[in-house]
């Protein structure tokens, strides 16, 4: 009995202790953040032709399309590498010169109309990552989307094929093929 | 030698072929900061999150528990063609094929087909049988393409998963039929798994509907036969079921899904009481059938709280064991809600009721009285997760509050802490208070064991058997020492008490069966109580992006008390599971989509059953000329020609017997 005492006493005081509050909240823009990392690592399964942009000059230049917000998380890639090649990222607000990106983020928020984008980008080796609903199905490479509250990816291998970019088959045990 | 050499030759091969590729993180870190994300991998950025530990997802560093997700990619690449299979690979569980159809799992000791301290879910819906505890695996043959993730948790579990998960949790998550969708066919042709074969259809119904539809059959052959003993263990069925998910608005989504399969699990049989003194063996058929169905409402009130509303009903039978016939059926509503209570706790509390209604066939060696019975559990949890230094120290408490009708009020608290001290380590302790209900059986059985000198040896149920209790101590560290190199090690020391026992009763005599004879009674109680200590060690190396090593080492050790003088020892359970384990896998990416993947095994003797030690090497060579199309010829059991993996097992007089050596073949169509 004197057993049964001591854990129903250890039960009531463990329950106790769950009556406390206060302070300090999340970031909030918990989505981008995740889609900035993905992005990220993806771009370290791909690999990008000698005559893609910004390969004789060591710098891997990301154009970005969406609110300023969305802006300033990928900003945040700007202190790291892609195979050696120093990360910037750019606010993009027209079609114009595109080809000068290594990659380019199309956002839901982009004012840009994402068709256009990858018109644009019709034969550079400029990898195309965008997030809205059959992005990849309809000629993008990398498209986002969710899946019960989580971020997930397609890969539309023979767009990659056809803009001359290799992706590593590990890539495609965590993002799903288009079409499959 | 020779192991050594297939060892050598296989890891060299691993070795030789490995080509270098870019190196793939290893999942890690917690909370929300663009550093910490930036530390996880693909799967705990997207896949691999965990509800489990926390009813509600959250990456695996943020859990301050012992878990092990078994990711679909983990499953494909595993020679596994049964669930049960799959554990081998998880550190802390000790996993025994019994016969071709029947597993002993467990996590963290007790083993035996029965294993009753491991509480099993699909979907949330508890595969524990109510009758013996434990779980019947030839019931749960899924078609293995359909599960997203397995997430196992070694040790307590009950605060929010309640009576049973007293040594682990195991819950089975099938695929969102959004992920589905389109056509699937596989076959699969082997000396083991004769044939196999699948056939599943997805599609949208609609803007904001989707659905699969699948149907399974496989036909398993016969393991050997213990020495002496005839082949008797082929295993056939077939399954068919659907889901359906509707995402009726963006704040409300409902889930439909249901299932239904037959089939013949034969074994190796005894009887001792027919019989009169002698044993004698034979072969039988059960014939099993089922049909469950279960819907869930997941409804978001804000970005800050949600709550899910769950129902299923469970029906299983089985025919031609020692228990001519067991019916069950199982109805059970459950609710949870989660919610935010400040900037820095979150809440999850819920309520749940089940009823489970039995029936139940006599035979000479086993009867239950009555024959049919409703029972329930009610029950109510709160868990609370505090962030009292924000993504440095987090504090989860709560507690599960439950009333049977077998014991009354059970509760089970828990308490755990995670600390992240710097990026890339995370170290977490947990106390926790689990119990096991009895369960039918034990209530209500009468096994006739045995006639021993004339007199029959009898197990009897007791209404007084109180529920088995663990108060466990946990902790654990994890750490992504490098990029490509994570590291997990879990010690636990856990404290028994109210063990299930079998005391001695008063002798009584008796006419049936003839002649008359003596009843020497064996009672159910609860006299045992004793420890459990041991370490568990898992390690994943990313050599490069297209090599990947993992492996994993166990410790465990039992050291069990008993009360009182009964014949039956209870002690003996400590030999039931192996002192030592360890494996080591091997993934290898080929050039032109080609893989190439080994597993070894070590388990030591298991000195109550009379298992020796034995290693086991399994091998998979697959090809993927494309997303839709893959090939795999595997090897399971390539060292020896058979061996035994456990032993008999008392409660339904089956014997047991030895696994083969075995080959398989499998072809998967995606259209």
């Amino acid at each position: 009995m004197k057993k049964y005492a001591a854990k129903r006493l250890i039960s009531i005081a463990l329950f106790a202790i769950s009556i406390v509050c206060s302070n300090l909240a999340f970031a909030n823009n918990l989505e981008y953040k995740i889609k900035a990392v993905l992005a990220f690592k993806i771009l370290s399964y791909i690999q990008f032709p000698a005559s893609s942009a910004g390969f004789e000059e060591n710098i891997f230049k990301i154009g970005f399309s969406g609110n300023d917000a969305e802006l300033a998380v990928f900003k945040s890639l700007e202190s790291k590498k892609v195979k050696g090649r120093k990360i910037s990222v750019e606010q993009i607000t027209s079609t114009d010169n595109l080809a000068s990106f290594s990659s380019v983020f199309i956002s839901q928020h982009s004012g840009l109309p994402w068709q256009k984008v990858l018109v644009a980008l019709k034969g550079t080796s400029t990898l195309t990552l965008g997030e809205a609903d059959s992005f990849a199905e309809t000629g993008g490479i990398i498209g986002f989307y969710k899946f019960q509250d989580k971020i997930r990816f397609l890969i539309n291998r023979e767009a990659a094929e056809n803009s001359g970019l290799k992706i590593n088959a590990q890539l495609f045990r965590v993002g799903k093929l288009v079409g499959n | 030698m020779r192991l050594l050499i297939i060892i050598c030759i296989s890891f060299l091969l691993s070795f030789c072929l490995s080509i270098t590729a870019i190196a793939a993180p290893e999942g890690k870190s917690p909370d929300l900061s663009f550093e910490e994300l930036e530390t996880m991998d693909f799967e705990a950025l997207m896949n691999i999150k965990i509800r489990s530990v926390s009813k509600k997802e959250e990456p695996l560093a943020d859990a301050a528990a012992a878990v092990y997700v078994i990711s679909q990619e983990d499953i494909r690449r595993s020679n596994a063609t049964a669930i049960p299979e799959l554990f081998r690979m998880v550190p802390g569980m000790q996993v025994a094929q019994i016969d071709s159809n029947k597993w002993a799992v467990t996590s963290r000791g007790s083993n035996s087909r029965f294993a009753n301290k491991l509480l099993v879910l699909i979907d949330g819906r508890s595969i524990y049988t109510a009758y013996f505890s434990g779980v019947f695996w030839d019931e749960h043959n899924l078609v293995l393409e359909d599960i997203e993730r397995i997430e196992v948790i070694r040790g307590p579990g009950g605060t929010l998963w309640g009576a049973n998960a007293v040594n682990g949790v195991i819950n089975i998550i099938t695929k969102h039929s959004s992920e589905t969708l389109g056509g699937l066919a596989s076959a699969g042709v082997g000396s083991e798994e004769q044939g196999t074969g699948t056939v599943r259809y997805g599609d949208k119904l609609g803007k904001d509907k989707t659905f699969r539809v699948y149907g399974k059959y496989f036909n398993r052959d016969d393991f050997a036969g213990k020495p002496g003993q005839p082949e008797a263990d082929s295993w056939d069925g077939q399954r068919g079921g659907f889901r359906m998910d509707w995402k009726k608005s963006e704040s409300n989504e409902f889930t439909f899904q249901g299932d239904y399969y037959n089939g013949e699990s034969d074994e190796r049989a005894q009887d001792n009481v027919v019989s009169g003194s002698s044993t004698s063996s034979f072969n039988r058929t059960v014939k099993i059938d089922g049909v469950n169905f279960l819907t869930r409402w997941e409804h978001k009130n804000s970005n800050s709280s949600d709550m899910t509303t769950q129902f299923y009903f469970d029906h299983a039978s089985r025919r031609g064991a020692t228990t001519k016939r067991s019916i069950i059926d199982t109805y059970d509503l459950d609710f949870q809600h989660r919610f935010k209570l400040g900037e820095r706790q979150k809440i999850i509390w819920g309520a749940g009721q089940r009823f489970i209604v039995d029936s139940f066939e006599d035979s000479v060696p086993i009867q239950l009285n009555p024959r049919s019975r409703l029972n329930y559990i009610t029950s109510v949890f709160i868990q609370d997760n505090l962030q009292i230094l924000p993504n440095t120290l987090k504090l989860t408490v709560g507690s599960k509050f439950e009333l049977n009708n077998y014991t009354g009020v059970e509760v089970q608290p828990s308490a755990r802490v995670l600390w992240i001290p710097e990026k890339d380590h995370s170290i977490w302790a947990a106390v926790s208070r689990a119990v096991r209900i009895p369960t039918r059986a034990e209530d209500n059985i009468r096994i006739n064991s045995r006639f021993s000198g004339g007199n029959l040896i009898a197990l009897i149920g007791s209404d007084l058997v109180q529920s088995e209790e663990v108060l466990a101590f946990e902790v654990g560290y994890r750490t992504q020492a490098r990029k490509n190199i994570f590291f997990d090690v879990a010690l636990f020391y856990n404290f028994y008490d109210n063990l299930q026992t079998r005391e001695r009763g008063s002798a009584f005599v008796e006419n049936t069966p003839s002649p008359t004879h003596t009843v020497i009674p064996f009672i159910e109680n609860n006299e045992g109580s004793g420890k459990t200590y041991g370490v568990e060690l898992f390690g994943k190396w990313n050599v490069n992006g297209n090599w990947e090593l993992s492996s994993g080492f166990t410790y465990f050790k039992m050291d069990l008390d008993q009360v009182t003088t009964a014949t039956f020892v209870f002690e003996n359970a400590e030999g039931n599971d192996p002192e030592y384990q360890w494996n080591i896998k091997s993934h290898l990416t080929l050039p032109h989509n080609f893989e190439f993947d080994t597993t070894l095994y070590f388990v030591d003797s298991l000195d109550n059953i009379n298992v020796p030690s034995y290693t086991r090497l399994d091998l998979r060579f697959g090809w993927r000329p494309a997303s839709s199309f893959e090939l795999s010829i595997s090897g399971q059991n390539l060292l020896e020609r058979e061996h035994d993996e456990f032993g008999a097992e008392a409660v339904q007089f089956t014997s047991g017997t030895r696994v083969e050596r075995s080959v398989f073949a499998k072809a998967t169509v995606r259209f």
